[in-house]
């Protein structure tokens, strides 16, 4: 090709082929039991990702949280229709209810629940679904944009603070139950849900991660951040360096942590 | 922990690390602790020092080289999984130049737990640079080479030693070897091993040894007794004469004649040299005198593994080169340094329950990761 040629003219349009890098990594923290799980799959529908952090005594949430795992994966296996926030949306709603109805070894309701945050891209068109604590982020230009709500307590507490239906003496007295959940796998009922019917548009470099609340509850935005930059030189070892960091900053109790990041180039 | 106030004269590199303090530099750059913070904590970082604008292409070319080499050296060292290895935080560019920052191992070195033991036996010695030749035969399989193995740059932590330094650019494997081994003689022995590299450098420092250098140039070599005296020294440099004066300070020696006394030519010298050497050597050499692999080494009263005493000779005796990777492969090898293989990430492979399904649903899994 000569570049210097006037007479020179692009007889085929170069489309650039775009692909997904995916690492996950995943501690246990100082808990008995690991109740994260987390998956990702890539087939012709594109890729699907999601981390589910469970909760419940025992084993109960690592039970569920490996359900709403499995399920969600082995739908996207059986997926034909191209309406992806449809089906993330179904599938949310069969997993809340699988999740309600399991039972013990006795019988009795088990009482687990697990939060979900899946993305899924095709075509450099990414589209997410969000349930519970679990955090997903946008890396893009050195910065990171969590594109989810917590929903906790807490982000009721707001809501009803702003809107003037209690008063600051009654939003600080509510503050201690800030983090319990309000949404999550295993209600029966959930109805709130974080999710988007436009597709956000990744550019080549956007890293996405997804994690639990054992990652941002331990480093700050900024220290992830950090993190990302620092391995950009080699992007397979982020996910592990990032739950090495966190493992280092454990004093006394550190929950289950799991980061799954997805960088589209 | 309370942070120091910035001061004006404070360093701060990639308006993130504040360089605490120098602890070595050379004609490439520096080696320096400093203080990260973003992730508050002290970290090491080595840095590669390069004017911006170079004058000369050829010049620009060294350092554009330079650079690469040193970012390769550190990207590969990223990737190895030792526990004996600093985990490597970043590596960055920094106009013509580069820094790596690295964890900041706190723990005693293993010079300051040798000023309190005078000598270990080989096991204990073994024991503990295992792990540290272990992480050398990592490097070295994927052609890094650390250029400054030495009783400060290996802290001892509970669990293992962990070579602390930065990897230099152009240090070669023979070099980490040979400091490997030193360190070993001087950790059984309680003497500084003087190797020619060593020499040259204690040469340079101390200029009243000028004239024993000349002296003992004129001085015709005595292979036996020139071996005594390379082990007749104390670690801190100060000379014990345990034979003739003049030839008992191998500091002064010149590297020619360090060369010649492990030289295989020498041997044969004379008729009562070899009775008398024969007379001195180590039970376990089974090579003669006239064998021209033959050594006149003699490694003192130590009674070392065959293995360790060959690999001792092949890395600082072989005349024709050094053969390091063949000591290292040799010592990884022996059955008395057991050192275990990196393990590989297993391959991904597609759980069946996933794969019958795709299958029955005609799906095609390109990629799948997940903790179930």
């Amino acid at each position: 090709m000569n570049t210097t040629d006037q007479n020179y003219s692009v007889t085929e349009e170069y489309t650039p082929q775009h692909r997904l890098e995916i690492t996950a990594s995943s501690v246990i923290g100082t808990r008995k039991y690991q109740q994260d799980s987390y998956g990702s799959i890539e087939t012709e529908q594109g890729a699907l990702a999601l981390i589910c952090d469970g909760m419940g005594g025992l084993q109960g949430g690592e039970i569920a949280s490996a359900l709403a795992v499995r399920m969600m994966l082995e739908d996207y296996i059986r997926l034909k229709t191209e309406d992806i926030p449809a089906f993330l949306k179904r599938n949310v709603c069969e997993i809340d209810r699988r999740v309600y109805q399991l039972k013990d070894e006795y019988g009795r309701q088990l009482g687990a629940g697990s939060t979900l945050a899946a993305v899924h891209i095709k075509d450099g068109l990414m589209r997410w679904i969000s349930v519970g604590d679990s955090k997903i982020y946008v890396f893009r230009d050195n910065e990171l944009h969590c594109i989810v709500r917590e929903h906790n307590y807490l982000l009721m507490l707001n809501e009803l603070y702003t809107s003037g239906q209690i008063t600051i003496e009654q939003y600080r007295h509510e503050q201690s139950d800030a983090e319990a959940l309000i949404s999550y796998l295993g209600m029966g009922n959930v109805s709130l849900m974080d999710t988007e019917e436009r597709p956000l548009r990744l550019l080549s470099g956007d890293i996405v991660l997804i994690c639990s609340d054992g990652l941002y509850k331990t480093l700050s935005d900024r220290q992830i951040e950090a993190v990302i930059k620092d391995n950009s030189f080699a992007f397979g070892r982020t996910a592990d360096v990032l739950t090495q960091e966190v493992m280092r900053k454990v004093r006394r109790s550190q929950d289950n942590t799991t980061v799954l990041l997805l960088k589209y180039i | 922990m309370l942070l120091n106030k910035k001061s004006e004269d404070t360093v701060v590199i990639g308006k993130r690390y504040a360089v605490r303090n120098v602890i070595r530099s050379d004609e490439y750059g520096e080696v320096c602790k400093a203080y990260d913070t973003v992730m508050l904590r002290t970290v090491r970082m080595t840095r590669l020092i390069a004017e911006d604008a170079p004058q000369e292409v050829g010049r620009a070319y060294e350092l554009y080289r330079r650079r690469e080499q040193f970012l390769q050296a550190y990207r590969t060292l990223s990737s190895l999984r030792s526990s004996s290895l600093p985990l490597i935080y970043t590596i960055q560019q920094e106009g013509m130049g580069a820094f790596a920052v690295y964890e900041n191992v706190c723990a005693p070195s293993l010079g300051e737990m040798l000023r309190t033991e005078k000598r270990v036996s080989f096991e204990t010695a073994k024991e503990r640079l295992l792990p540290v030749t272990a992480a050398l035969k990592l490097m070295h399989d994927k052609g890094v080479f650390h250029g400054n193995v030495s009783k400060d740059s290996i802290v001892m932590t509970n669990t293992t030693a962990v070579l602390s330094d930065a990897v230099g650019i152009d240090a070669d494997a023979a070099q980490d070897i040979r400091a490997l081994l030193s360190l070993m003689f001087r950790m059984m022995t309680g003497k500084h091993l003087q190797t020619a590299q060593t020499q040259e450098t204690a040469v340079q420092k101390s200029s009243e040894h000028d004239a024993l250098v000349q002296d003992a140039k004129e001085t015709p070599l005595s292979a036996p007794d020139k071996i005594e005296d390379i082990y007749s020294h104390s670690d801190n440099g100060s000379h014990t004469h345990d034979t003739d004066t003049k030839q008992n300070d191998a500091e002064s020696l010149h590297s020619d004649e360090m060369e010649d006394i492990y030289s295989h030519s020498d041997i044969g010298s004379g008729s009562n040299g070899t009775a008398q050497r024969a007379e001195t050597l180590p039970s376990s050499a089974n090579q003669t005198a006239d064998d021209p692999t033959f050594s006149i080494y003699r490694i003192g009263e130590l009674s070392l593994p065959n293995d360790l005493e060959f690999c001792i000779r092949q890395a600082f005796l072989t005349k024709e080169g050094l053969s390091a990777d063949g000591v290292l492969t040799h010592l990884y090898h022996s059955r008395d340094f057991a050192v275990g293989r990196q393990n590989e990430k297993p391959a991904v492979s597609v759980p069946p329950d996933f794969a019958a399904l795709a299958e029955k649903y005609h799906t095609e899994i390109r990629s799948l990761i997940t903790s179930l």
